[in-house]
């Protein structure tokens, strides 16, 4: 009995060591095998999530986010539907005629730049469908997992959409599957504008101040600050994931935090918990090269 | 090859109930953490050392999933199989379903609380705010799965034979207690 007891305090402390190794791994191997872990798992994540009788049953799952276009984002109205089987049917059929959109939209910009003497295709982002399989994972910061990979086509950072509104970028990548960082995750940087006033900054993940809802913070460096609450804060484009003009978040409240520097929180244009499938963009994110500089001759 | 076998179903089940069954059933308020109180089932009604990697194997596994720091929850859950081990010892708990599931319960909590101080001690973005509320899923979340958790493995582990000693010896009980309560109910029945 004490010799099996000795055994069990060794194995213990083998194991804690073994996990403390675990630890100290380097965060490019965790994000491969966590990415090549849920490829692994998809295939019972995707089935288990058919299996679900009340996917999208949420009225709220059919709320499109309004266009930073659109002023003041106004309360939804969600009217009383009774029939919930029948609302989830609409949600169903209107997220798969959205993936088939993008697949039509993608072969038509495709067949645009091919045929000869047409001009440049119409700008539109891009994209893969892919269907949430899971989300909120104990303590993981807030990300979603997808049923798309890079057998797929898609690539680490890639930007994600959910009704042609910012949900966040690709953080770890496995063959069939991979995990979206959405905007409220504090690793997730995206170049944004403010709509109105065009102001320029970083958006990045933070947490909400009461502790419940997670919001964003845009950076800004200027004198002044002419953005207002309930202004729409949409990409800039200059990150190279995301096109310009895609509707990033609402403001919320505007702060000077340094002599030339503002800090606005914003409430971001997507809530996770109603997202039940996404837009992947595959477009390659352009390696911004450096701008030649001019080759200053000595006068002698 | 039982080891393995229960290893691997344990594995799939926690997956598949942590990641794909709870967010998309369970209310907010409601977060059991299948892969602990799996491997505390295991460790308090099957054999001591299968029991700790099973407690390594599936933190493992919440890690690769459930962590914002790769690791953190391994050692977390390893450290509170220590502490329960070393305060309480299997002795007490004899294969006791209910004991078990109080097992769980308080390890539940000294796993994730031994993740916040931790986690913070590193500097996570871990509120106390957001750090109670998911506490208290966690404890409530735990309290209505242990207990059936806990019935289902001691009930495997007694008919695959993984079970030694104390445990073995109280589940035999139960069985011939149950055997007998039907033999009676059926002899009441016959006449």
């Amino acid at each position: 009995m004490r010799r099996k007891a000795g055994r069990s305090h060794i194995l213990f402390l083998t194991l804690l060591f073994a996990s403390l190794l675990l630890f100290l791994l380097p965060d490019e191997q965790v994000s491969s095998l966590r990415g090549r872990a849920l490829s692994a798992v998809a295939p019972v994540l995707n089935s288990v999530r058919d299996w679900k009788p009340s996917q999208n049953l949420h009225p709220a799952s059919l709320e499109t986010p309004a266009s930073p276009t659109s002023a003041p984002a106004a309360p939804a109205v969600v009217t009383p539907v009774e029939n919930t089987s029948q609302l989830a049917q609409f949600a169903a059929e209107i997220d798969r005629l959205r993936a088939e959109t993008i697949t039509l939209r993608s072969d038509n910009m495709r067949l645009h730049s091919a045929l000869p003497g047409a001009g440049a295709a119409p700008m539109q982002p891009n994209g893969l469908h892919a269907d949430v399989i899971s989300r909120r994972m104990l303590w993981q910061e807030p990300i979603l997992a997808i049923n798309r990979g890079s057998a797929h086509g898609i690539h680490v950072h890639a930007g994600v959409l959910h009704r042609n509104a910012v949900l966040g970028r690709i953080a770890d990548i496995g063959p069939g599957a991979a995990t979206v960082a959405l905007t409220t995750h504090r690793g997730v940087s995206i170049a944004a504008r403010l709509a109105d006033c065009r102001q320029e900054g970083v958006l990045q993940g933070m947490q909400g101040v009461d502790g419940s809802e997670r919001l964003c913070r845009l950076q800004i460096v200027g004198r002044e600050c002419l953005a207002k609450e309930g202004e729409q804060i949409v990409t800039s484009g200059f990150d190279g994931a995301f096109p310009a003009g895609l509707w990033l978040g609402t403001v919320l409240k505007v702060a000077k935090s340094a002599d030339v520097q503002w800090e606005i929180t914003v409430r971001p244009a997507c809530d996770e918990s109603r997202v039940e499938s996404v837009q992947v963009l595959t477009v390659d994110t352009p390696a911004v090269p450096w701008p030649e500089m001019p080759i200053l001759k000595r006068r002698n | 090859m039982q080891a393995v076998f229960c290893l691997t179903l344990f594995s799939v089940l926690a997956i598949v109930l942590q990641f794909g069954v709870v967010p998309a059933v369970a209310p907010p308020l409601i977060r059991p953490d299948f892969c602990l109180i799996f491997a505390l089932a295991a460790l308090v009604m099957g054999p001591r050392e299968f029991g700790l990697v099973c407690v390594f194997l599936l933190g493992f596994v919440a890690d690769m999933f459930g962590s914002s720091r790769f690791g953190l929850l391994t050692i977390s859950y390893l450290l509170a199989a220590g502490a329960l081990m070393g305060l309480t010892g299997k002795d007490m708990v004899r294969g006791d379903t209910l004991l078990g599931a109080l097992l769980a319960i308080a390890g539940t909590l000294l796993a994730h609380g031994a993740y916040v101080l931790i986690g913070r001690a590193i500097g996570l973005d871990l509120p106390w705010s957001r750090a109670g509320a998911q506490l208290l899923g966690l404890a409530i979340g735990g309290a209505l799965v242990a207990m059936p958790v806990m019935f289902v493995t001691g009930k495997l582990f007694f008919r695959i034979g993984m079970m030694d000693g104390a445990e073995r010896e109280t589940w035999l009980l139960r069985e011939r207690a149950s055997a007998a309560q039907r033999r009676r109910a059926a002899r009441a029945g016959g006449r």
